[in-house]
């Protein structure tokens, strides 16, 4: 591990030892140049010193040795004195002056020497570096009066020699010197880098492969032997921590797994209790409709009996009273609907204008009653909505029955306008508005502002619920702004469709107002269909009422055992029957007969249950409690839509 | 140039100080008849010898610490001889043989060369040390 981390090392670029060793190096390099600098200057000045001294003592000598000579001018001993030089090889010349400047003795090579003492004034402060001789005059004094001089020439390899040779030991001792010392530096930088490096790759490892134990790195009691046992304890506490860390991720998956079964266990009886709401609500829904409905005809048609005013008057109470109980149950039903998220939303392209159509069929008499104003404002482009026609009208139904109900005077007014990528519709009016501090509460249930005497006839106060839980289906946004005595405005923001891509509206846009009854069904043929006794025979008296001849039975198959059968001029059929059921028996009458037959089937299922139960339907369906105007209306409808279709035909003919 | 040897002979020599003492000036005392030898020999004065000026004197009967004496004849040394003021003092002559009769430093001139002989004894006695370098040059010494 530490030789092949060693040779990694040596090459690797990455390592700090490679700019340590460049540093390292360098500061060796730096150390010894400047070393064998100042070893040379010093040297070359001990050199200069050694000649300098050398020959100064060499003068000095023979000029003390040789003044009297030269005093007294005696050549002979001159030269005698001049012989010391023998001892100095690198003297090669030497000349004794008189006083007066006349060579009186000299030594070795005369052609050296000046002839008198004035050309031989020399000194040896410059001697150049491997200069190959250096001359020196020197005064002889006697008495400290100068009596003559002494002048020599000297070689000075010798001197360079010694001092080259010195160098080149020094340079060698250096170089030898700063070896030693890369490799001392490099067994240091070793001893610091290679745990470093270690530590560095434990760390890395750890980190890849999750492996947190204690690394065996060797290392003294020093810096690094301290970052190396925190490091190891580092480990053993992230180990710690991870070790821990995964038992409370286990306990917690553990915790998660058991809360999930909980959950699903508690789901899975929701459900269940649901499923048994959703059946109650369904056996609650049919059991009540069908005696609110029988009461309902039944009542219809006693006030169209000859009665007395004291039983006319109570048979409007009466009327009133089961109107209230059907309403009260429609909208409980419908409150629970969607509440259950049992409505799903049938999004398709909705005309602006069969909207307002069906709405001033509806209000447009009802606020006459009241002597209130009702007007419809709509842009003349038609706006196509893209929403579910029967919940929004629902919700329009809400506010404008809101709107008449809480209006004494003035009037109300329903708008359409385009608002950016979406159609507003407005219902204003001129009531009594709602507190500030209300508005909050107003969509809550049962709430009914001016209402605390519980009047039934300002309704229920589920209106506003009801408008506010569809708005949740459709995803449409309700505001209402009001002022307190001047009046209210809720607005609804319906998504628009584009209006190239409008379908054609269908039979709902057909506008059927004022269509009168007893002019169109005089004398129709009705068959019904009911196995229910008393609703059975409320639907046959409120038809006869209205001059139709009724054909009554308690179950399809008896029905079709009728040959008149097929020649009826409209069917009314319950849903639920012994044995066929209502959908099973139109289908095969209009098997029968090739012309299209007019029917309408009734029910006491809410309409999921029925869509669930049933596929897509072709026939009309109309939801239990059935007032008489209701199936009438339906009637006339289908009787319109026939005529209405007859008279295309006939114009497309005539093209 | 007998003044400029006699004035070399000077350089040479040490003069003790129980010789000369505390003295200021270095008194040389000129015994000659020569008056241009004299005059030349008083040429010396004023000159420095071991941080002393010269002083030149003429010898007679009544001269008293001669530091140096020159004598120019047998006849007049021998006159001179024993007398107090020459007890202590460098006798330089340049008649041939004083350095045998007890002179110090006798001139001579050979192969027309000036050489000169030291009687060292003589010297010594009266508290005189000659340079080496000189003793050197000497044609003979007498010991």
């Amino acid at each position: 591990m530490n030789r092949r981390l060693r040779s990694s090392l040596l090459f690797d670029r990455r390592s700090i030892r490679y700019p340590l060793a460049r540093l390292i190096i360098s500061a060796v390099f730096l150390s010894i140049s400047l070393a064998l600098l100042s070893d040379a200057f010093l040297m070359l000045d001990s050199v200069r010193g050694d000649i300098r001294r050398t020959l100064t003592d060499a003068g000095n000598a023979a000029g003390t040795a040789a003044n009297a000579a030269v005093v007294f001018q005696d050549a002979k001993v001159a030269r005698d004195v001049l012989r010391m030089f023998e001892a100095y090889p690198e003297v090669e010349a030497a000349a004794l002056y008189t006083k007066e400047g006349v060579r009186l003795a000299s030594y070795g090579n005369d052609q050296l020497l000046p002839i008198d003492a004035q050309h031989g004034v020399a000194t040896l402060r410059d001697i150049g570096l491997l200069a190959k001789t250096a001359t020196l005059s020197l005064p002889i004094e006697v008495d400290n009066s100068r009596v003559g001089s002494v002048y020599l020439q000297a070689r000075l390899e010798n001197y360079w020699q010694t001092y080259l040779s010195s160098m080149t030991t020094t340079f060698v001792v250096a170089l030898v010197a700063g070896g030693l010392a890369l490799i001392l530096a490099m067994r240091f930088l070793n001893r610091i880098i290679l745990p470093v490096r270690m530590l560095a790759e434990a760390a890395n490892d750890a980190r890849l492969r999750q492996d947190f134990a204690p690394r065996g790195i060797p290392v003294a009691d020093n810096e690094i032997g301290d970052l190396v046992r925190n490091f190891n304890a580092l480990l053993a506490e992230v180990e710690a921590g991870r070790k821990l860390l995964q038992s409370q991720h286990d306990e917690l998956e553990q915790l998660v797994a058991e809360r999930t079964a909980e959950l699903l266990a508690a789901k899975d009886s929701a459900d269940a209790a649901n499923a048994a709401k959703s059946r109650f609500l369904a056996a609650a829904s049919h059991d009540l409709r069908q005696p609110i409905h029988a009461m309902r005809l039944f009542q219809e048609t006693l006030s169209d009996t000859a009665l007395d005013d004291e039983q006319r008057r109570i048979a409007d109470y009466l009327d009133l009273s089961t109107r209230n109980l059907a309403e009260i149950l429609n909208a409980l039903l419908d409150v629970s609907k969607l509440d259950g998220g049992i409505v799903k939303p049938r999004i398709e392209v909705v005309s602006s204008y069969s909207l307002v159509c069906k709405i001033e069929a509806e209000f447009a008499p009802l606020a006459l009653a009241k002597g209130l104003r009702f007007k419809l404002f709509f842009p003349q482009l038609e706006l196509m909505l893209f929403t579910d026609a029967a919940l929004l009208y629902s919700q329009l139904r809400n506010f404008i029955d809101n709107a008449i109900k809480y209006t004494d005077s003035g009037g109300v007014l329903v708008g359409f306008r385009r608002r950016r990528g979406s159609a507003l519709i407005q219902v204003w009016d001129s009531g009594i508005g709602i507190a500030p501090d209300q508005l909050e509460v107003i969509f809550d249930e049962y709430f009914q502002a001016d209402n605390p005497q519980r009047d039934r006839a300002k309704g229920l106060g589920l209106g506003l619920a009801i408008a506010k839980r569809i708005g949740g289906v459709l995803g449409t946004q309700l505001r209402c702004r009001s002022h307190p005595a001047k009046g209210s405005m809720f607005e609804i923001g319906v998504p628009l469709a584009d209006a190239l891509q409008a379908l054609p509206d269908g039979v709902s846009s057909a506008c059927v107002a004022g269509f009168d009854a007893s002019v169109a069904f005089a004398g129709c043929h009705v068959v019904v269909i009911e196995d229910d006794v008393m609703a059975a025979k409320a639907i046959e008296l409120a038809l006869t009422a209205h001059g139709l001849l009724v054909a009554l039975f308690s179950c399809a198959e008896e029905a079709l055992a009728d040959p008149g059968l097929e020649n009826a001029d409209f069917y009314i059929v319950d849903y639920r029957l012994p044995g066929m059921n209502g959908i099973q028996f139109l289908d095969e009458i209009q098997k029968r007969t090739p012309r299209h037959i007019k029917a309408t089937l009734l029910t006491g299922e809410a309409y999921h249950q029925l869509m669930q139960m049933t596929p897509p339907l072709r026939w009309k369906v109309l939801f239990k409690p059935i007032d008489s105007a209701s199936l009438i209306y339906e009637m006339g409808v289908q009787n319109v839509v026939h005529r209405h279709e007859s008279s295309l035909a006939a114009a497309v003919g005539r093209w | 140039m007998r003044a400029a040897m006699v004035f070399n002979f000077l350089k040479f020599t040490e003069f003790m100080p129980e010789v000369i003492g505390k003295a200021p000036f270095l008194r040389m005392c000129v015994d000659v008849r020569d008056l241009r030898q004299a005059k030349a020999l008083a040429t010396l004065a004023g000159r420095k010898v071991s941080s002393r000026e010269m002083v030149i004197l003429n010898f007679s009967a009544h001269s008293t610490d001669c530091h140096v004496y020159y004598v120019d004849s047998r006849q007049r040394w021998y006159a001179a001889l024993g007398h107090p003021a020459l007890r202590n003092a460098l006798t330089i002559s340049a008649y041939p043989g004083f350095a045998r009769e007890d002179g110090m430093i006798e001139i001579a001139m050979q192969d027309d060369r000036v050489r000169f002989d030291i009687n060292l004894a003589e010297g010594r006695r009266a508290g005189f040390r000659f340079s080496p370098q000189m003793l050197r040059l000497a044609r003979q010494i007498y010991e």
